[in-house]
């Protein structure tokens, strides 16, 4: 980072800093006890004591997260495909993917986990309905989007069905399939915790969102809110990765990547 | 003189009743530079469109002297100037004007020399791998016109193309347009709302009126393709012709 892009993350690191101080010394002044609230120092401690413990549930949920996103990618695209190729196929199968959209998924995580008996499976299939619908329905938007102009230089050029689709429909439809991705990224761990809250179960592989659980039913605080933080992170780094993928793919050409000097 | 084109009779209406083109005939000689000329309104772009085969007439017919595929009622090759550059954001300037070429599934070999040949024509051969979002309005109308040619079309639609741009740009790409014109000579069709610069670039103006879209006028323009210059615009010559069809446009406008 250069030392221009220092100062200006600085004022944001400062109110960090500033904060957690804050919450220290208002812990440690009022005498809170950690199973109330832990201070910052006493949740750093759990993250390194509990890191065993903790950094297995980080991979888990992470991995779950990055599944969970990588098939809602393909699927939703895949669907949106489909259903831009074929008006019937759209009209048939598009009311029922709104019903299933607006169904709140935490409402149907049960009875997956019930119905799908491999409890892997289960957790990887309730995150990625959670994160499917905003890829499908912005791609759809996208395919759509292409313009009617250029609709119909491809008509004039006798344009086969596969080519409008892979030079004009595709690229015409990227900004908004990525700003799909990046509301699916955050989505799919959101999908992640749920799954995992409704699963619930032990052992030394299940997630982040189990230790929570696990930890608050022992009023390990400090550990309860160690295992928030790195939900957090995992949030951040979705957010990130899905950000960077959209910056690379249009840098070159979108609007929304031109700088302009004033 | 050969003919290009014979439209006869033709008619187009619209689902919401709209009569946009009534009994409208002429001919277009092959090789021509032609102008339609007319208010908003008046059909000329429905008239192209109806040429390019992107709108069906509802009634009359068009001959094509050599149509697609030994048919006379489809266009041949055809090459089209919207009035928008109506760029694809996401390709350079190269990927855009090779887009008729790679539709086409051109060997590779010939498409790279017709894709020189084009770039080079309107002058971008150094811009091949900018986006449009860096090109001024010019420019870009420049790489839609390079696309309109790039697979040497017989017949080159234009729709108000430079409406859209500064005089100055306007003027250079009209002389750049002629060139290329003079050096191909593929059969132009050119829709615009401008007397002088139908009359600057035509072998023929056809004047049309709207309500229903017709055509009330045909001028030949006799000035020979090495008189037409910047200074031409300053003669007497262009100026009896710009006055002579500009009173036939207000005369057939009702105020």
């Amino acid at each position: 980072m250069s030392s221009q892009r220092w100062r200006a993350a600085l004022p944001a690191i400062l109110m960090g800093v500033g904060l957690l101080a804050a919450w220290e010394l208002t812990v440690r002044r009022f005498e809170i006890p950690s199973y109330i609230v832990p201070g910052p120092v006493a949740i750093g401690k759990a993250l390194v004591v509990d890191w065993p413990l903790l950094s297995g549930s980080l991979l888990a949920t992470l991995r779950l997260t990055l599944f969970a996103l990588l098939f809602a990618t393909v699927g939703g695209l895949l669907a949106a495909i489909v259903f831009s190729e074929s008006r019937f196929i759209e009209r048939t199968l598009f009311p029922y993917a709104v019903i299933l959209q607006v169904t709140p998924s935490v409402a149907i995580a049960p009875l997956i986990i019930i119905w799908v008996n491999n409890t892997a499976a289960a957790l990887v299939l309730c995150a990625t309905f959670v994160a499917f619908f905003p890829i499908l329905s912005a791609t759809v938007a996208g395919l759509k989007s292409a313009d009617h102009n250029l609709t119909e230089l491809f008509e004039l050029h006798r344009a086969r069905r596969w080519q409008t689709l892979l030079y004009l429909k595709l690229p015409a439809a990227l900004p908004y399939f990525l700003s799909g991705l990046r509301i699916s990224g955050g989505l799919a761990l959101v999908g992640a915790v749920v799954a995992e809250f409704v699963a619930g179960s032990g052992g030394h592989g299940s997630g982040l969102a189990y230790r929570i659980l696990d930890a608050g039913y022992q009023l390990q605080f400090p550990r309860l809110f160690a295992a928030l933080v790195l939900i957090s992170v995992i949030g951040v780094a979705m957010h990130f990765l899905t950000s960077f993928i959209s910056y690379l793919c249009l840098r070159s050409w979108h609007e929304s990547t031109l700088v302009r000097e004033r | 003189m050969t003919t290009f084109a014979n439209i006869r009779g033709l008619g187009k209406h619209f689902a919401d009743g709209t009569v946009a083109l009534a009994d409208l005939n002429l001919v277009i000689a092959h090789g021509s530079f032609v102008s339609l000329l007319g208010p908003s309104g008046c059909g000329k772009s429905t008239l192209l469109r109806i040429l390019a085969g992107l709108a069906r007439p509802s009634s009359g017919t068009i001959e094509f002297s050599q149509g697609a595929a030994g048919r006379t009622d489809a266009p041949p090759s055809v090459g089209f100037v919207f009035q928008e550059p109506t760029l694809m954001p996401w390709a350079t300037v190269t990927q855009n004007v090779a887009l008729p070429l790679r539709l086409a599934r051109i060997p590779r070999d010939r498409a790279s020399q017709m894709l020189h040949t084009a770039l080079a024509s309107v002058g971008l051969a150094d811009f091949g791998t900018a986006y449009p979002r860096q090109l001024s309005g010019g420019m870009k109308m420049r790489v839609s016109i390079a696309r309109a040619i790039v697979m040497r079309p017989t017949i080159l639609l234009l729709d108000e193309p430079f409406a859209a741009l500064d005089e100055l740009t306007r003027l250079n790409l009209n002389q750049d347009l002629l060139q290329l014109w003079a050096r191909d000579r593929f059969t132009t069709v050119f829709v615009t709302h401008s007397v002088s610069e139908a009359v600057y670039l035509s072998q023929k103006v056809f004047v049309m009126a709207p309500r229903p879209g017709r055509v009330t006028g045909d001028y030949s323009i006799d000035i020979p393709a090495a008189q037409r210059t910047e200074e031409l615009r300053t003669s007497i010559v262009f100026n009896e012709y710009q006055r002579e069809i500009a009173q036939h446009l207000r005369a057939g406008a009702p105020a």
